[in-house]
């Protein structure tokens, strides 16, 4: 079967000169589907590094001390205001060779990779936006709702985790999908400092090949697999987390 | 919507494939070029001593100088246009450039989507500058070890397929040396000239060139397929070139010392031929 496929894909390039190689050569078919794994790896440690991020940051915000308020509102300001890529290069080249650490040859060798960069520059990038985004779901959540839960005997703590939190999630469960959707896309910027995901596997394809037409095209198309695939999962997490009455 | 809208959308999705595998009708390039004035090259901006930038921000550089030569010959004036190994070939296929003249090597898969102008004015093969310390001594000793490169290089795949190492490319060969230096690879796999002019400055003293290099290919001009008039041309420039001895000249030049083979053989063809 994907003989045949490989087949019909060889022949196509041969017709018609739409040179579709990921489909019908072993070497780039694998270093391709390398790519678009080390894209979804890269997406779901992003995700949940970032919800993370945005959930502590979120409570963080509403601490009573202020310092810590300013400097949560610090890190959101920093980050949602410089480009991720810039980021990611900063780190990568302006910070990751201080981070080193002498290897076998004697060679000073960076301890964090490329791949570890990406995902601590785009989980904090979106952090960011999550904390905002949590933090607007929180403001919707009724303060009544909250002076119940502390009545019942709640720390802040916990009134925040069980109570608060759950709701805010709630409302702010569509713009929170938006972030993530855009945490997706923004890993391809992991192809600047040479993380072989998706766009950087069809880069070295396309630099081989010359089929660029047809690998923008293929590019193009995994995204939207990608994303859509993702929205379909957020759409059905949102269903199961409905609250009859809560919001519309 | 209706059948009938979804109908004229697919219509409209389909042309805008077929558009994207068209290839938009040219005028001839001569023309083109004698009446605007200007001959537009894609050169190399940071390929010593192919093409960089001096001081001044001028172009200079190997392929500058026969660059000039084309631009007398149409006696029109010269604008370069820096590319990038990755982007070269679309640029010239998009019409942002006249022609490449920006030390590309001649493969098979590059002949199939640009002509290519014989002979090639100089050759170029692929080495790797490697970290002294970690004592390679043979291709096959990179199996498993991170090397830089350079995105469109036609050596990578090579490297990675048959000697297994692991190829970290980027998008341009400043990043892969400054990569190189910060220790996230033990080696940058480049062209060889250029990786030679490189290990003369001091700041690599660390660095080596200890194995032979592998791939040589000529470095050649290139234009559009169906350009036959400026193919023609440039095909006669450049076995003159050789017939005059110019491409020693630049050889001396650029290449101070260094007597290729490559140039010897075409030198000989082409003085032959003019007999």
């Amino acid at each position: 079967m994907m003989e045949a496929l490989a087949r019909w894909f060889a022949d196509l390039h041969e017709r018609t000169g739409i040179n579709l190689v990921v489909f019908y050569d072993p070497f780039d078919a694998a270093r391709f589907f390398r790519g678009v794994l080390l894209t979804v790896e890269m997406a779901a440690l992003c995700i949940v590094a970032s919800v993370l991020i945005g959930a502590v940051g979120a409570w963080l915000q509403g601490s009573r001390w202020r310092c810590v308020r300013a400097l949560v509102n610090a890190y959101v300001e920093l980050v949602r205001n410089t480009p991720s890529m810039i980021q990611l290069y900063f780190l990568f080249f302006g910070l990751g060779p201080y981070i080193a650490a002498h290897n076998a040859h004697g060679q000073a060798e960076p301890l964090i990779s490329g791949f570890t960069w990406a995902v601590v520059c785009f989980s904090f990038y979106t952090g960011a936006f999550n904390t905002e985004t949590f933090r607007a779901g929180i403001d919707a959540v009724p303060r009544q709702t909250e002076e119940a839960a502390e009545s019942l005997g709640y720390t802040r703590l916990g009134a925040y985790l069980y109570v608060v939190l759950p709701l805010a999630l709630r409302i702010s469960f569509p713009a929170l999908s938006n972030n993530l959707v855009n945490l997706i896309k923004m890993t391809s910027v992991a192809y600047a400092i040479a993380v072989p995901e998706i766009l950087y596997v069809s880069n070295q394809i396309w630099s081989d090949a010359l089929n660029v037409p047809e690998m923008m095209n293929v590019v193009l198309v995994s995204y939207v697999l990608l994303v859509s695939g993702f929205n379909a999962l957020m759409a059905r997490i949102e269903r199961r987390l409905r609250v009859p009455g809560l919001g519309c | 919507m209706n059948v009938h809208a979804l109908g004229r959308i697919s219509a409209l999705l389909l042309t805008a494939v077929g558009l994207q595998f068209a290839t938009p009708a040219q005028a001839d390039a001569i023309d083109d070029i004698q009446q605007r004035g200007k001959l537009v090259v894609g050169g190399k901006s940071n390929y010593k001593p192919f093409g960089v930038r001096n001081a001044a921000g001028e172009f200079e550089g190997f392929s500058v100088d026969l660059a000039r030569k084309v631009a007398e010959r149409l006696k029109v004036g010269l604008e370069i246009i820096p590319t990038e190994a990755a982007n070269q070939i679309q640029f010239l296929e998009q019409g942002k450039i006249d022609v490449l003249i920006a030390a590309m090597n001649d493969t098979p898969e590059r002949r199939k989507v640009v002509a290519i102008v014989e002979p090639g004015y100089y050759a170029s093969a692929a080495n790797v500058m490697l970290v002294k310390s970690a004592g390679i001594r043979d291709w096959k000793e990179l199996k498993g070890r991170k090397i830089c490169a350079n995105q469109g290089a036609y050596f990578n795949r090579h490297v990675q397929q048959e000697y297994g190492a692991e190829v970290i490319a980027f998008k341009s060969p400043p990043e892969a040396y400054s990569a190189l230096q910060n220790g996230n690879c033990i080696g940058f796999v480049y062209d060889d000239n250029a990786l030679t002019q490189r290990l003369e400055e001091p700041q690599w003293a660390n660095y080596e060139l200890p194995l032979e290099s592998i791939l040589p290919q000529p470095v050649a001009i290139a234009v559009r397929h169906g350009e036959e008039r400026f193919h023609a041309l440039l095909t006669e420039l450049s076995q003159e070139w050789y017939r005059a001895g110019y491409i020693r000249e630049l050889e001396q030049k650029w290449f101070p010392g260094k007597r290729s083979g490559y140039v010897a053989e075409l030198e000989k063809k082409y003085a032959a031929g003019s007999k």
